[in-house]
């Protein structure tokens, strides 16, 4: 495009102004040093911001869930007891803390930010627009909450409404990165990926680290069906910003629809170790692991967490029981899973699969039951039969006994040795019972 | 001033212990006459006044004594009585002596509050006093009980005692005769009476004091006074005879006789019996002090400093003798004996240099010499006086700690030096001549360098200043004048005026010619007039104003104009003087101060004609120099100013000078300092102003210019739609231009900022996003600038932004008006392109099958990859144009063009990879087809055969797909593996479809198909090879595409639980919304 050197200059100067321009090359936050005469609660919200700049983030939650209790009245320690909660998984939890920062008060950016962010992760758009009108009564002019506005009427599809508020913040500033993003992506969302394309291009000329610009391009390819472009873009947006959370969710989301699930598990892996646990990232994650002949436990869990997450995701249900079902042989879960997902689901119709899968699955289970009363019975009788052979049988089990001490002697003797953890309290009662055995 | 305290009678002898006498120094004093002039007198006879008996206790006493005796009185009979009556009278008259002090008292006080009012009103009188009146009429029952007392009992035993009582009263009472015939009745009848040396005495008194004609008469009386034995009456009788031949002209008979009684006290000293002898020691002393001190008159007379000193020395030691011969100094100076009287102070002064009185010794000597017309003796001493008496001179440091004679000496040094330079002063402007001018000054010069903050100081500066006027020293007359005017007073304003006067004449540099004699005269402008105002020259621009340093004259003659002003302000010449300096700053281009004040001109005299010129000059100053600030700053003061405007001409002059300062003042000085913010605000504000301005547009685009640099873009619209909107026909009016002919400046053209403000909100609005508002604007600035600068870009941008929007005729449009107007520039082939590329969005086949063909041809010559990408486009429009004819022989062109590629680079191309990639894989497709459509449901004869073909075939399209995969093209990569793949899962599938041969039974029929299945699996296995191949590579490739679908599809018919359902979630954008939340800082 002729001219348009001074927007290029402008964005250049913008653009890369966030946290997504070079944080983590720069080596990350600092921590200036705690003072001899800091209180308790400083004490407390000092480790806090030391375990969240190494990514503890449990520890981190703990450090800052003590600062809050000691200094009840600081917002700071509240929001960062949010974030360090959401980045270590439990977003509920973190929702519950930036709503209840935001409703003492409305005017703190910092919660309502998270909390819009936190409703959008799990869908909750109409919220979140609730959320931010309340917020806009005292700060109408605030070009974080009118950005923050855009981007959710964005997601509703309402794009003259989300124009009009990013155009507001330009007015007044017309190098706002956010306020541009936003038009963009309005342009790239109504189909007029070319003028969106333009316009990130452009940027990009003279932003060359933004990885923001990278990944909006990466999703207009993607929208032009263009997917290796696509996922050249987002990682060339992972090399300037290794941890850009987005690349790999939309990485792992075009892996994930061509069935790369080796690949798409790495991906979503690492935009959730990124911070970005969403109703898309947690699920997608389970889905990978769906996909792996090898990893069928494993997606068991992460879909269950996933539903725990997003419990209006009630489609994760019927994946589960399906993966129980046909790929863990466990009728009763599986089970479990249709009959929850046929509880929770509305609308469903009578000839929906799921109905299907759970006659099967009675009628699998009734059967097995007598079956198993068959060979029970049968086993009681061979049991009258062969008690003459019973030493035998002692000796045998004795032989195949004297080796599993060994086994056993070696796992507890050994602390180099890794060993799995288990992921389920009944595999740990299992593995109790072998240590007592 | 007056004095305070009425001094006590100087010299008070008291030789009787009855009868008094307070008038004389009140006498003097209430005269008007000064204490020294009451000391000329000799002492006289007169009665010391008991402060005792003056007591109010003592009054109360008496009255009880007056009362008993009342009581008593008219029970007595005989000369008891008349005794009881004496003392009657006697408690009387003490009773009026008491009333009388007290009235005294009374007076004194009032004729304090008289003074301290300002004597307003009538003078205090002693008469009017109650105390008076009591004492008179204590005095008159006095009077009358001697008179009595003689009269009833004329054999009274203490009659000449009664007669000296009743003498002195009425003497004292004023009834000098009846007291007189009081004194001879005592005399004559009682000449043996003790009281009658007393009674000569005050007939000597009588006569001494009754002028020169009785003089022999009192020296008789004194004579027969001195005869007496009593030695009080005899010393002071020798003292007053003294005083006769003194009188008489007998200096040194009275010298001897003064002498005498000096002796004599001493003599009375060394035998001295107070019980007896009736001179007492106060009273001896007291006469000697009082002979020494008169002696000093009979001195005075003789010439004699040396022997004078010598007597006093040896009779009363050195100090005392200091002290008279200090006495006869003054003496002689009164007398006129100036010689004499400088010899004797000299002589002190040698003598006792450190003595307290000596500074006023030495201002005696120099006024004495003045008094003798030494003029030059007179400055010497003067000099003298300074030096010698200067506070860090030896004097003061020999008298450090005497803080009361240093002050003293001070004031006497520079009391006599006020007096001497005044009495200069005075002769010189009655002699007139030069030279006693010039002693004046110089003893001024003297005065003012010593005294710098006297009662005088002010005055003799002024003076001082007056006279080197006079002598035409102009330039010390001007400092002094300075000086003088700086300080309030009444000598500030003609100060302040002559200094003018004195300062242009230094200015002038003229040298005036000194005659012999001054007429000095007196007024505030008596020096003469100030000089005629200068013409002041144009000034111009383009020179150089560069301001020069006032020297140093004109600077204070500027300050002196500057004072006068203040000092004078309602003098007729004032605005005079205020231009005069203002113009002295103004020639030297000190236009600032300049301005100041013909501001304060304009200011204060803005009906003066000078106001207007001032004003003139003010503009004019800031105008050449293009100080715009202060240009806009006065000018704007001046539009104010009613009566200033009142010119038609001057104010559209004023006006225009307001207008263009203000702009200038924006543009040159505002913007190098302020944000571009503020410096928006001010050109919006110009406009305001002036909306019909010739810098109005160039205002508004320049607020336009630095709120986009503020980053305030809805201003910079705002304004930029204003200036195409409300100036879209805007036009300098005609004298405008002609001005700017004539000044040779050029006015900015409104078309050139319409299309930069035109092309500038295009930009803006792109910044918004609004792109279809921008390319409208785009499009209006390419309908109205046929030759604009930016044209190229508007329809450029308007071209992407049409195409963006999905308005593609618009966008073809645009970009082919871009290329016609610029067909020789880099980018057009690329355009081209475009274009090309907007049909194929737009579905235009046809249009693009024709766009591309002609891309072809036009560009192919240059670029060979170019020619065969714009093929490749030709032949895709063919396959939405289902021409397959034409789509079968373009990929056999395209690749026929990608192997006539002489570049490796153009071979590595995207494009040209594509392009023979497809055509190479599409080209195949016939054969494939080909190879499914043999079947194997044949007849058993023709099973093999087909067989044979397509395992045949299953080799060479293998070998031609593997061709493709070469190529190095992902997509028709991973297309080939799967079309090999595929090829053996059709074979295989074909054989396992298979039905029997009607023929074979049962059995036959298993056995045939486990044969089949033989055959089969080793298919399956290498279609399963080249799928997982292909599923393999576009993993690793990334290659996400329908052929990878279809392989896993192909994939799923051998292994139908391999892969779940296809999953698909949204892409997401990176934004605000969607990064990860970072922790607080604390602080």
């Amino acid at each position: 495009m002729k001219n348009r050197i001074l927007l290029a200059g402008v964005l250049s100067t913008v653009l890369c102004g966030g946290s997504a321009c070079g944080l983590f090359q720069s080596g990350g936050p600092k921590l200036a040093e705690l003072s001899e005469n800091a209180t308790p609660a400083e004490r407390a919200f000092y480790f806090g911001m030391k375990a969240g700049y190494a990514e503890q983030w449990e520890e981190s939650a703990t450090h800052f869930a003590e600062a809050v209790k000691l200094d009840p009245g600081s917002q700071k320690a509240k929001v960062n007891y949010g974030v360090a909660l959401e980045r270590s998984g439990d977003l509920k939890a973190a929702s519950g803390v930036y709503r209840e920062v935001f409703e003492a008060d409305s005017e703190n950016l910092a919660a309502l930010k998270n909390l819009v962010r936190a409703l959008i992760a799990v869908n909750e758009l109409k919220e979140a627009r609730s959320v931010l009108t309340t917020a806009a009564k005292s700060a109408p002019e605030n070009p974080e909450l009118l950005n923050s506005m855009s981007g959710v009427l964005r997601r509703l599809k309402k794009y003259d409404a989300a124009a009009a508020a990013a155009r507001k913040v330009l007015l007044r500033d017309q190098n706002n990165a956010a306020a541009i993003k936003n038009l963009a992506l309005i342009y790239a969302d109504t189909k007029k990926l070319q003028l969106a394309e333009t316009f990130f291009i452009n940027a990009m000329k003279l932003a060359e680290k933004d990885a923001s610009i990278r990944v909006n391009l990466g999703l207009i390819a993607y929208r032009r069906g263009d997917h290796q472009r696509a996922i050249k873009e987002f990682e060339e947006a992972l090399k300037l910003d290794p941890k850009n959370a987005v690349a790999f969710m939309n990485i792992g989301a075009i892996r994930l629809s061509f069935r790369d699930y080796a690949r798409a598990e790495s991906s979503f892996s690492s935009a959730i170790e990124a911070g970005m646990l969403n109703c898309t990232t947690a699920p997608a994650l389970g889905y990978a692991f769906e996909g792996q002949s090898d990893k069928s436990e494993q997606a068991l869990d992460q879909l269950g967490k996933a539903f725990e997450l997003c419990p209006r995701e009630t489609d994760l249900l019927f994946t589960m029981g399906e993966i129980c079902m046909n790929k863990l042989r466990d009728d009763a879960r599986a089970l479990g899973y249709f009959e929850q997902y046929v509880g929770l689901k509305k609308g469903l119709a009578k000839d929906h699969m799921v109905y299907q899968n759970i006659e099967i699955l009675k009628e699998q289970m009734a059967m097995s039951e007598e079956l198993e009363q068959e060979e029970l019975s049968e086993e009681a009788s061979g049991d009258m039969q062969e008690a003459g052979g019973a030493e035998g049988a002692n000796e045998s089990a004795e032989s195949e006994s004297s080796e599993e001490p060994e086994s056993l002697n070696s796992v507890k003797s050994e602390g180099d040795v890794k060993v799995a953890k288990p992921s389920s309290s009944e595999e740990k009662e299992d593995e109790e019972e072998g240590s007592a055995g | 001033m007056r004095v305070k305290k009425y001094v006590s009678l100087p010299v008070v002898i008291a030789l009787c212990s009855i009868g008094f006498s307070a008038s004389s120094a009140l006498a003097a004093t209430k005269a008007g006459k000064s204490v020294e002039e009451a000391e000329k007198a000799p002492a006289q006879f007169q009665v010391a006044v008991d402060s005792l008996e003056m007591d109010a206790r003592a009054d109360v006493k008496r009255d009880e004594a007056i009362a008993k005796l009342r009581k008593i009185l008219p029970k007595v009979r005989g000369p008891q009585k008349a005794e009881l009556l004496f003392r009657l009278a006697e408690k009387f008259w003490a009773k009026s002596r008491y009333q009388y002090l007290r009235a005294m008292q009374d007076l004194d006080e009032a004729l304090d509050a008289w003074d301290d009012a300002g004597r307003k009103g009538r003078e205090p009188k002693l008469e009017t006093f109650a105390a008076y009146d009591q004492s008179e009429l204590y005095k008159r029952e006095a009077l009358k009980l001697y008179d009595n007392i003689l009269a009833k009992y004329p054999r009274y035993s203490r009659k000449d005692e009664v007669y000296y009582n009743l003498g002195s009263s009425l003497y004292d009472a004023g009834s000098k005769r009846q007291g007189i015939a009081m004194f001879w009745k005592l005399i004559k009848q009682f000449p043996r009476s003790p009281f009658a040396p007393d009674a000569w005495l005050q007939l000597g008194e009588h006569f001494f004091n009754s002028g020169a004609g009785k003089l022999n008469q009192a020296i008789k009386a004194y004579r027969a006074a001195a005869k007496t034995k009593k030695p009080r009456i005899f010393s002071f009788a020798l003292y007053k005879l003294a005083w006769c031949d003194f009188n008489l002209g007998e200096y040194e008979k009275s010298l001897r006789k003064f002498r005498k009684v000096i002796s004599y006290a001493k003599k009375q000293e060394a035998r001295s019996d107070v019980s007896k002898g009736e001179l007492g020691k106060r009273d001896r002393i007291q006469l000697m002090e009082e002979a020494l001190a008169d002696m000093v008159r009979a001195y005075s007379h003789l010439d004699a400093v040396d022997d004078a000193f010598e007597y006093y020395r040896e009779e009363v030691g050195e100090e005392p003798a200091y002290a008279y011969l200090h006495r006869l100094s003054k003496l002689y100076n009164k007398e006129g004996k100036y010689d004499v009287e400088i010899k004797a102070y000299e002589k002190l002064n040698s003598l006792y240099p450190y003595a307290a009185s000596a500074p006023e010794n030495q201002t005696a000597i120099m006024n004495a010499y003045s008094n003798l017309g030494k003029n030059d003796r007179v400055r010497r001493e003067v000099r003298r006086l300074i030096d010698l008496y200067s506070p860090n001179g030896t004097w003061a440091q020999k008298n450090a700690g005497n803080e009361a004679v240093l002050a003293k000496a001070f004031e006497v040094v520079e009391t006599q030096l006020s007096g001497i330079v005044t009495e200069q002063h005075r002769a010189a402007q009655q002699t007139k001549l030069v030279e006693t001018y010039k002693l004046a000054r110089d003893i001024y010069k003297e005065y003012l360098e010593k005294f710098t903050d006297t009662a005088n100081s002010k005055k003799f500066r002024f003076y001082y200043a007056e006279i080197l006027f006079e002598l035409k020293q102009f330039e010390e007359a001007a400092v002094q004048y300075d000086m003088v005017a700086s300080i309030e007073g009444e000598y500030r304003k003609p100060a302040s005026y002559t200094s003018v006067l004195a300062w242009e004449k230094v200015a002038s540099g003229v040298k005036e010619t000194l005659g012999k004699r001054i007429t000095e005269r007196k007024g505030v402008k008596s020096k003469g007039k100030l000089k005629e105002l200068e013409k002041l020259k144009k000034l111009r621009k383009g020179q150089s104003y560069e301001p020069t340093e006032l020297t140093e004259v004109e600077m204070k003659l500027a300050t002196a104009c500057d004072r006068f002003v203040e000092v004078a302000p309602k003098d007729k010449e004032v605005v005079k003087l205020k231009f005069k300096s203002a113009r002295l700053y103004y020639i030297h281009n000190q236009f600032d101060k300049a301005a100041e004040r013909f501001g304060e001109i304009i200011d204060r005299w803005p009906e003066d004609s000078l106001g207007r010129l001032a004003a003139e000059l003010i503009v004019e100053s800031f105008n050449v120099r293009s100080d715009w600030t202060q240009l806009n700053t006065w000018s704007r003061k001046f539009q104010a100013n009613k009566r200033l405007m009142g010119d038609r001409t001057f104010r559209k002059k004023i006006g225009e000078f307001v207008e263009g300062a203000s702009f200038n003042e924006i543009l040159y000085v505002f913007e190098p300092k302020e944000g571009p913010k503020e410096i928006a605000d001010r050109y919006v504000g110009f406009a305001k102003e002036f909306p019909k301005s010739k810098y109005v547009l160039v205002g508004l685009f320049n607020a336009v210019i630095n709120y986009d640099k503020a980053n305030v873009l809805e201003r910079s619209i705002d304004e930029a739609e204003r200036i195409l909107a409300d100036y879209k026909d805007f036009k300098f009016k005609k004298e405008d231009i002609e001005k700017s002919k004539r000044e040779g400046a050029k006015l900015p053209d409104p078309k050139d900022i319409r299309e930069k403000t035109l092309f500038l909100t295009a930009s803006f609005y792109e910044r918004l996003a609004e792109f279809d508002t921008s390319a409208r604007l785009y499009e209006q600035y390419v309908r109205e600038f046929k030759k604009g600068p930016k044209r190229s870009d508007a329809i450029f941008n308007a071209a992407v932004f049409r195409d963006g929007l999905g308005e593609f005729d618009e966008a073809i449009k645009n970009f082919k008006q871009y290329i016609k107007e610029n067909p020789t520039k880099d980018d057009v082939p690329l355009l081209e392109w475009k274009i090309g590329l907007i049909l194929e969005r737009k579905k235009d086949h046809r249009a693009v099958e024709k766009h591309f063909a002609y891309y072809g041809r036009k560009y192919g010559k240059l670029n060979q990859e170019r020619k065969l990408c714009a093929n490749y486009k030709v032949v895709q429009s063919w396959i939405k144009q289902g021409k397959e004819r034409e789509v079968a022989r373009g990929y056999a062109d395209l690749i026929k063009g990608y192997a006539a590629l002489k570049s490796d680079e153009d071979k590595q191309k995207p494009c040209a990879l594509d392009a023979v990639a497809e055509a190479s894989f599409v080209t195949l497709d016939k054969e494939y087809k080909s190879y499914e459509a043999i079947s194997l449901k044949v007849k058993t004869r023709d099973f093999d055969k087909n067989f044979k073909k397509k395992l045949s075939m299953i080799d060479s399209l293998t070998a031609k797909y593997t061709g493709v995969l070469a190529i190095g093209q992902g997509n028709f990569g991973i297309a080939s593996l799967y079309r090999i793949g595929k090829m053996y899962q059709h074979l295989a599938k074909s054989l396992y479809e298979l039905p029997c041969p009607r023929k074979l039974d049962d059995d036959q029929c298993g056995i045939y198909q486990s044969l089949l299945q033989e055959k089969a699996f080793p298919l399956d296995d290498k279609a399963l090879e080249a799928f997982d191949k292909a599923l393999l590579k576009a993993y690793e490739l990334g290659l996400y595409n329908e052929w990878l679908t279809l392989t896993q599809e192909a994939l799923v018919n051998y292994e139908p639980g391999r892969f779940p359902a296809v999953r698909t979630y949204d892409l997401i954008a990176s934004e605000m919304v969607s990064e990860v939340p970072q922790l607080m800082e604390a602080n």
